[in-house]
């Protein structure tokens, strides 16, 4: 992609637009302050495709967000992110889209770094669907009774974690299940792969289908999980 | 001393003239156009529809119509033909280019053969695949101006469209981009933009000043909108600068028979590239700033 950062976030002001553009200064400043918004400044000048994955992400969320939308629909926003780019990604979405009053639509297969921001969830799987605040729904009874197996949901460092169930006696010691998976405990991805070689035939669910419906209201971010510190 | 650069009756000779007008507006046309092509990355495609208006120019020599016109006409057909079977999908563009151009050139084998033995045409081949601009005819003008009115009208029009759609169709599509129909007339405009360099330095060198101008104004330049401009430009600077030289070359040792000005267009291309190769792009951003990372930490732990 050998356009800017900043050519791209303009795109999405104008690009449906025909014609040549004409150099504006409102234009310019608008674009500079939607870069800002989504910490983008650094890189405003560097090739899209010179840029890392969570760059990019940035830069793709402040192209959607500059035409000022009412909704945001993401598909897998965090897919191919490692998990510091990920949190940093959903904080980012959280914040700026809470300024400027954007309800956000995301369809993702890993909740975990989403529970702290969500506010209501459809959570599909086993061909059924659970739907409901977070707190109603993301709780081991709910859950594993969508996926027909086990599921714990995690409260650890005010945070709230799912993970595939050790019902079946091959006994993972929660708390190392839910270090590997939490997405500021700053471990290597390798432990998580840990928890699912251990219990092969949850591979696929560990984390489950899930379709996470977040709302733009801020006070409501922590109705998921403790708040930190309270664990 | 202008004498040494620009060799007696270079101004005064109706050829060069048109040379210059024709060359000229085929290059800008070309850099322009190339731009797009080369930031869609579809070199390739534009390659193959250089190649099939071999086809259209064989045949023009068959039906006594103008080199541009066949050129043209089979560059469109061909372009609509790719989109037909699937240019858009990323999947199937460099099949459906492969496609449509080897059907082109199969044609463009028998007609080349036709127009070497049924016509009085000598040099219609090497005409065709190599270019004549000291040869062309002043009727085609018109046909040239028009030609290159329609592609840079493409370019203008769908100037935004054709840079989302080319960084991302389904960002475009996000956006109420008709995605496909934008892809359409990038091709049609990239059909136009070879036929009119294949006029001036023949179908095979067309790629040339299609690729090499954007190539070298995109290795310069981040900004999309000048790297155009600057593709147009260096486009031109190329062409006029080897049609002084081939002119001049009928005065050089040992046969003094002139060299073709096609070698020294694409000469000059190629040579500009590699000079931007020596240009180290600018990194813009300072050394990027990094928050500690998690391995940071526990060596600050030790301490």
């Amino acid at each position: 992609m050998p356009v800017r950062a900043r050519d791209l976030v303009g795109l999405g002001l104008d690009g449906h637009r025909f014609g040549l553009p004409l150099p504006s200064r409102a234009r310019r400043q608008q674009v500079d302050e939607m870069l800002r918004a989504v910490d983008a400044g650094r890189f405003a000048d560097e090739r899209v495709g010179n840029l890392s994955g969570g760059e990019q992400q940035r830069v793709m969320i402040a192209h959607a967000l500059i035409s000022s939308p009412r909704l945001l629909l993401l598909d897998e926003p965090l897919a191919n992110l490692d998990i510091r780019s990920a949190q940093e990604i959903i904080s980012l979405l959280a914040r700026v889209c809470a300024e400027r009053q954007v309800a956000v639509l995301i369809s993702a297969h890993e909740i975990n770094p989403l529970l702290p921001v969500m506010d209501s969830v459809v959570y599909l799987a086993g061909g059924r669907a659970a739907s409901g605040s977070t707190s109603e729904v993301v709780r081991s009874e709910v859950l594993s009774k969508l996926y027909g197996h086990h599921v714990d949901v995690i409260r650890v460092h005010g945070r709230i974690l799912v993970v595939a169930g050790t019902g079946d006696g091959l006994d993972i010691p929660a708390e190392a299940g839910a270090a590997a998976c939490s997405p500021n405990s700053g471990q290597s991805p390798a432990a998580g792969e840990a928890v699912a070689a251990e219990d092969p035939p949850l591979l696929g669910e560990q984390v489950g289908h899930g379709h996470a419906l977040g709302h733009n209201d801020p006070a409501s971010h922590s109705a998921a999980g403790d708040p930190p510190g309270e664990h | 001393m202008l004498h040494l650069v620009f060799a007696p009756g270079f101004f005064t000779s109706a050829p060069v003239r048109l040379a210059l007008l024709t060359g000229g507006l085929a290059a800008l046309v070309s850099g322009a156009v190339g731009a797009f092509t080369v930031l869609r990355g579809q070199s390739y495609a534009g390659h193959a529809l250089a190649d099939i208006s071999v086809t259209g120019g064989s045949a023009s020599y068959l039906l006594g119509i103008s080199p541009l016109l066949g050129f043209a006409g089979t560059g469109v057909l061909a372009a609509g033909a790719m989109d037909m079977i699937g240019v858009r999908r990323p999947r199937g563009r460099d099949l459906a280019t492969g496609i449509v151009r080897g059907a082109g050139l199969g044609v463009a084998a028998l007609l080349l053969y036709w127009d070497t033995t049924h016509t009085s045409t000598t040099g219609a081949a090497t005409t065709i695949l190599f270019g004549s601009m000291f040869t062309l005819s002043p009727s085609v003008v018109p046909l040239v101006i028009g030609c290159a009115a329609a592609a840079l009208a493409i370019v203008a029009v769908l100037y935004r469209p054709l840079l989302l759609s080319s960084v991302s169709a389904d960002l475009a599509a996000a956006r109420g981009i008709r995605v496909r129909a934008v892809g359409l007339a990038c091709l049609i405009a990239i059909a136009l933009a070879v036929s009119l360099s294949a006029l001036t330095i023949g179908t095979i060198l067309a790629t040339a000043l299609l690729v090499g101008p954007a190539a070298t104004a995109l290795r310069i330049t981040r900004r999309p909108g000048r790297a155009t401009i600057l593709a147009a430009v260096l486009g031109v600077a190329v062409t006029w600068l080897g049609i002084v030289l081939a002119y001049d070359s009928f005065t050089w040792p040992p046969r003094h028979d002139g060299w073709p000005v096609s070698f020294f267009v694409v000469a000059l291309t190629v040579a500009g590239y590699l000079l931007a190769q020596l240009v180290r792009p600018r990194s813009v951003s300072s050394p990027r700033r990094r928050s500690p990372g998690p391995a940071a930490e526990p060596s600050a732990a030790a301490r």
